[in-house]
């Protein structure tokens, strides 16, 4: 399966130069939205969920660093032509996957979806080994807590403390007074799984549990539950027990 | 805090004064508080002491004058004289008692007189004039004389009577301060007459009060209540003519006493049991005298002080001068105001200290105009890549139009020249960091050189090699870049023919060989100066520029060749030591 993209670039020239020169299908990837300023581009991200954004920084409306900020995007690539620290550091921190200086030779830019494809092939892989292994029945993911490691488990127990605050790798790394990417290596070495995934696959399951009251609907589980909008969550959700939480609280709820 | 601190002048200032000053201050103190009852101890002290040995002296000649007396009145002859008690008697011996009365009193006769008188006045002899007031002829029993002996002798019929009632002036003019008395008994105990000796006031002030420090010395009769002056002889009486003895109060113990400005001391006379000497001084003329030594006192007082103060001021400067200099100075250097001065200072430390400190405003100031320096240069390159300066985002982003454009209208070429050409401005004037990697270098010159390419066509032919070993180290940036244009314009561009140019970058042991080769026109050799720095006056001035760069960031572990030979090329080889410099 294809993974989805929405481009969003306010310059007419520059999209159509994008949408037609890179070589998308062969890239493993779809092209589901283009947008031409930021507000448009938050509406359909949120509509589409893509699996990557690709936004300029200077956009109408609103810029491309609050579009990203507020809306449920895994992986970004900023095309721009701004060097500006601030908005480096601003990408950083929000997780962008790469950070393109204009004029951007498209073999640049297929190079790195090229390989932002593969990161996310491999969270997949994650997905599926969690699944398979840590699946005992169709209700929760088994996640161990304890590995023979002190960094990681107090890793582990950060997550178990903050899941439902919005917090993610750089919270924790600070946590524990480690470096992000240290984090990220060791977690991976010792636990087989990416930090984000073991984070996420917590807080669905923590979403399971909060199913079995009716009172909740599905934005509080996900609000309660950290994740920022019921929309990723849906996303997430999906990844794991391949259906919405909606569909998964009907087939629960349904008597067996 | 703030207005604790105190200038190191200041704080030298009064830590001087202190220790000038205590020492001062102290003594004068001593002397103000203490020094007049000290004084005034001293001086009774002291006049007790000299009228304990004035009343020895008077006692002692009066002794001698009582020895006289005795002598006189047991003589034989005097006997012989009195018994007979008649004028042709005495005529008949006159010419032996004479002699007997001068040798006894051995020529004293201008301090002493002495005189006989028989009972009935008949007999009457002296060694001056007689005097009246003996004659017993003309006596009643109320005479001087009579009462005097009527009063004294009874009670010691032998006795000598030393006596100042009989106070008057003698014939001879001189005044009689005191008289011996003895009467002049025959072998059964008869009286017969009387023996007086007079003394004249030299007799007794002879020897005394040799310092003069009384103003006046008194016999006191203390039977009598009555007393006598030694000094002005004239003066005697009643206590009530001398004030200053009243405060005796009859005590007569030796002693001095002060009442108000006048110390009186008073001591026995020796030898004798009913005189005493008093002498009287007073303080008005000691007081009158430590008031002219204050005078002198508190004028070397101040002086003192002011020359304290002038020492204290020349010391402090001496010292805090040459610390508040370097402390201006460094202060300055907040101000970037790097100037060094002369060491002036001849305490060792603070010399050191100055010298130290011109080292290091040395140091920084070749530091400084170094960074300066590099600064300028760096800019200089970054100007001449883009002599106008504009937006660059706006630059950046119509280039990246010009891209989309070409490449929607299948432009590969524009498309090419404007994503090189974006890349090469990127690296020159939106990188704000002084260094590159070189694989970073190395890629601006790709995009330079394919540019070029695209300009000149296949004519130009280049090589770029660069060892992996090196990607990663960082040079000064625009290092390369500048050698490589140099190449195209001063070397290819002029030539006909086939153009060649090859950059190496290699590692070679602990080095970083890098080579920029061209087979353009050469130039010729002489045009190189000897030293390099002296590219900067010649036609060679980005190969300075580089030079100056490099030779600033590493120095001399620097290698830089030129070689260049006309109608065959130019090799520029650079060699630089990997690692931290």
């Amino acid at each position: 399966m294809a993974y989805t993209v929405v481009f969003v670039e306010d310059e007419e020239l520059v999209r159509r130069e994008i949408v037609s020169s890179i070589r998308w299908e062969a890239l493993g990837l779809k092209l589901v939205g283009v947008a031409a300023d930021g507000a448009e581009g938050e509406r359909l991200i949120k509509e589409l969920e893509p699996d990557i954004v690709i936004t300029d920084i200077r956009l109408p409306a609103q810029d491309g660093l609050s579009m990203l900020a507020s809306c449920p995007v895994d992986h970004a690539i900023i095309l721009t032509g701004h060097t500006d620290f601030t908005y480096m550091k601003q990408a950083i921190r929000l997780g962008v996957f790469d950070y393109l200086l204009k004029p951007v030779s498209d073999e640049e830019l297929e190079e790195a979806l090229v390989s932002l494809v593969q990161k996310i092939q491999e969270e997949d892989r994650d997905v599926e080994q969690i699944n398979r292994r840590h699946r005992e029945h169709d209700h929760s993911i088994t996640l161990p807590k304890h590995f023979k490691n002190h960094v990681i488990d107090s890793a582990v127990a950060f997550i178990v403390d903050n899941y439902s605050q919005s917090v993610g790798l750089q919270e924790a790394a600070n946590h524990l007074g480690v470096s992000e990417s240290h984090l990220s290596r060791l977690f991976k070495e010792v636990t087989g799984l990416n930090f984000l995934q073991y984070l996420n696959a917590y807080r669905i399951n923590k979403s399971v549990e909060a199913m079995s009251d009716p009172k909740k609907n599905i934005a509080e589980i996900a609000t309660s539950c950290g994740f920022p909008t019921p929309g990723y969550y849906a996303k997430i959700f999906k990844r794991f027990f391949g259906r919405t939480p909606t569909q998964f609280r009907d087939i629960l709820g349904s008597p067996q | 805090m703030a207005d604790r601190s105190r200038t190191l002048f200041v704080r030298l200032l009064i830590y001087f004064l202190i220790v000038l000053l205590l020492p001062l201050l102290v003594f004068s103190g001593y002397y103000l508080f203490l020094g007049d009852r000290s004084q005034s101890k001293y001086l009774s002290e002291q006049s007790l002491g000299v009228i304990r040995r004035d009343a020895l002296i008077v006692g002692n000649v009066l002794e001698e004058y009582r020895h006289k007396a005795y002598l006189l009145s047991t003589d034989e002859l005097i006997v012989e004289v009195m018994k007979h008690d008649s004028p042709e008697f005495l005529n008949r011996v006159i010419h032996e008692v004479y002699p007997l009365l001068f040798s006894v009193m051995k020529g004293d006769t201008y301090l002493a007189s002495a005189n006989l008188v028989s009972n009935t006045g008949r007999i009457r002899l002296s060694t001056h004039a007689f005097p009246k007031m003996f004659d017993l002829r003309y006596h009643t029993s109320t005479s001087e004389l009579n009462s005097v002996i009527a009063q004294n002798l009874n009670l010691s019929q032998t006795a000598s009577l030393i006596t100042t009632r009989g106070h008057r002036t003698a014939e001879n003019g001189r005044q009689v301060v005191a008289s011996i008395l003895r009467r002049i008994y025959d072998g059964e105990g008869t009286n017969l007459g009387y023996l007086v000796i007079d003394l004249f006031g030299e007799a007794l002030s002879t020897g005394i009060n040799s310092e003069r420090l009384f103003s006046d010395l008194y016999l006191i009769d203390q039977k009598e209540f009555h007393a006598t002056s030694l000094i002005h002889t004239d003066m005697h009486g009643s206590f009530d003519k001398f004030p200053p003895l009243l405060s005796l109060k009859g005590d007569y113990t030796p002693r001095s006493v002060q009442v108000g400005s006048t110390v009186v001391a008073v001591a026995p006379v020796a030898n004798t049991t009913n005189l005493y000497l008093a002498g009287t001084l007073s303080t008005v003329f000691f007081s009158r005298n430590i008031s002219r030594w204050y005078l002198v006192f508190t004028g070397t007082l101040i002086a003192g002080f002011a020359l304290a103060m002038m020492f204290s001021f020349l010391f402090s400067r001496s010292i805090a001068h040459p610390i508040a200099s370097l402390a201006r100075r460094m202060d300055r250097v907040d101000r970037m105001n790097l100037e060094t001065r002369p060491v002036k200072s001849t305490i060792t430390e603070f010399a050191q200290l100055e010298n130290s400190y011109n080292m290091m405003i040395d140091q920084i100031r070749t530091l400084l105009e170094q960074t300066r320096e590099e600064q300028k240069k760096l800019s200089e390159a970054e100007r001449k890549a883009l002599e106008s300066q504009m937006n660059p985002h706006f630059l950046f982003n119509t280039l990246n139009t010009i891209k989309a454009l070409a490449r929607i209208n299948n432009q590969e070429e524009i498309y090419t020249i404007t994503v090189k050409l974006g890349k090469l401005l990127r690296s020159t004037i939106d990188s704000h960091e002084s260094e590159a990697t070189l694989a970073h270098s190395i890629a601006l010159i790709d995009s330079y050189l394919t540019i070029q390419k695209l300009r000149y066509g296949e004519k130009l032919v280049t090589s770029i090699h660069l060892d992996p070993a090196c990607a990663h180290i960082k040079t000064p940036k625009l290092i390369i870049q500048p050698l490589v244009e140099n190449a195209i314009i001063h070397g290819l561009e002029p030539k006909v023919g086939n153009w060649f140019l090859a950059v190496r970058v290699e590692a070679v042991g602990r080095h970083i060989q890098i080579t920029v080769e061209d087979n353009g026109v050469g130039f010729d050799r002489a045009t190189l100066p000897q030293d390099l720095n002296d590219l900067a006056h010649s036609t060679h001035v980005g190969l300075y520029n580089v030079y100056r760069r490099l030779s600033l960031a590493y120095q001399n572990e620097l290698e830089f060749s030129i070689d260049s030979t006309v109608g065959k090329g130019t090799i520029v080889r650079i060699s630089l030591p990997i690692g931290r410099r």
